[in-house]
């Protein structure tokens, strides 16, 4: 495996449509697919990320980017490190801008982060929906999540009736 | 809307709209079940279970107290949610690692204490936890702990199957008789923590 950066062991990532991205080992292991991936000896030269284009593979990189611990030496042991509060509080920010994006990309980056398992990530990309279906009328739900209703009107009754509690 | 966008949503695997769902309150859980058929699915999946009465409270301002009825129509929402919601679990197929309820001690308790005795038997669960609050909750009288100790003991004895595998039990403003103790002992075997 390459290496650079003061013995910094890099890793290579490829996206389905051919795109390389050469990462530090423990930026990818941010990712815990990709950490079992290593751990178990699987990842020798590339890992070929499936279903997870270039265009997003690069933002879930820059994710794992900004969010590996900075301080000690790589690996394992570096990402056990928490991170101080002054550093958290500058994460929030840049989390926040980092998912001012559109509707099917937030999607995609659910789905990557899923696949992944970045459980950060997910928590992130998943809160707008969770805000959403916290705040909104059902049609308004269903129309964020572009989710059709395919209950037959007396089946829509039923579910209504059974979970009158939380409609009140 | 683009046509490919149209629920890309309700195709995702079941762990990631899980993963959404068990970040919602209950009654949010509950609402999804009617978005489509696709989200019906997904609360009988779910890990955690967590319904508290407090959260079916109406918001008074700060200083006005909960009524009476103000307190038996939230402890009955408790129960029909816990229904709702433990029922609808028909399939064994997926654990309750933490089944966490919080409600008031009265007349629904004991309805609320056998849904759960009846899901612990039918369906595979981890974890248990009874937080029962009172009525009164500030400067009680001895006769009101005396009297919440006894209607306790009849929650208490109406659903020995709930207790008996319940993990964590907290209660409060109650005093319980010499003779009550060995017994929740005897009964609550999986009991890890009590808080008086």
């Amino acid at each position: 495996m390459a290496t650079r950066e003061a013995g910094k062991k890099m890793i290579m990532l490829k996206s389905p449509d051919g795109m390389e991205f050469e990462v530090e080992e423990a930026v990818a292991m941010e990712s815990q697919t990709i950490r079992k991936m290593i751990e178990d000896d699987c990842a020798d030269t590339a890992i070929l990320i499936p279903n997870i284009n270039s265009k997003i593979l690069s933002r879930v990189i820059e994710y794992c980017n900004k969010h590996v611990p900075t301080t000690g030496a790589t690996g394992a042991a570096a990402s056990d490190t928490v991170a101080p509060a002054a550093l958290a509080e500058d994460l929030k920010i840049w989390d926040a801008e980092f998912i001012k994006v559109n509707r099917a990309t937030r999607f995609d980056l659910i789905q990557a982060a899923s696949y992944l398992n970045i459980k950060g990530l997910l928590d992130l990309t998943s809160q707008t929906t969770i805000d959403t279906i916290s705040d909104n009328s059902l049609e308004e739900i269903r129309s964020f999540l572009s989710t059709k209703n395919d209950y037959l009107p007396e089946e829509e009754q039923t579910i209504r009736r059974e979970n009158q509690w939380a409609f009140q | 809307m683009t046509d490919n966008e149209v629920d890309r949503f309700s195709k995702l695997p079941d762990d990631i709209l899980l993963n959404i769902v068990e970040r919602l309150d209950i009654t949010d859980v509950a609402r999804t079940t009617i978005l489509s058929r696709r989200w019906k699915q997904i609360p009988a999946m779910l890990s955690k279970i967590i319904i508290t009465v407090g959260s079916f409270e109406p918001k008074r301002g700060r200083g006005t107290k909960l009524t009476s009825h103000d307190i038996a129509r939230a402890n009955t929402t408790v129960l029909e949610a816990t229904r709702s919601i433990l029922e609808s679990r028909t399939r064994r197929l997926y654990t309750i690692h933490l089944m966490s309820m919080q409600f008031y001690l009265g007349d629904d308790s004991i309805f609320i204490g056998q849904t759960v005795a009846n899901t612990i038997a039918t369906q595979k669960v981890a974890s248990v936890e009874f937080v029962i609050l009172t009525e009164v909750c500030t400067n009680c009288y001895v006769d009101d702990l005396l009297s919440y100790g006894k209607r306790f003991m009849v929650f208490f004895d109406s659903c020995p199957n709930a207790f008996g595998g319940l993990a964590r039990l907290w209660l409060e403003n109650l005093r319980l008789g010499e003779s009550d103790f060995p017994k929740i002992f005897s009964i609550c075997k999986q009991l890890e923590f009590l808080r008086l």
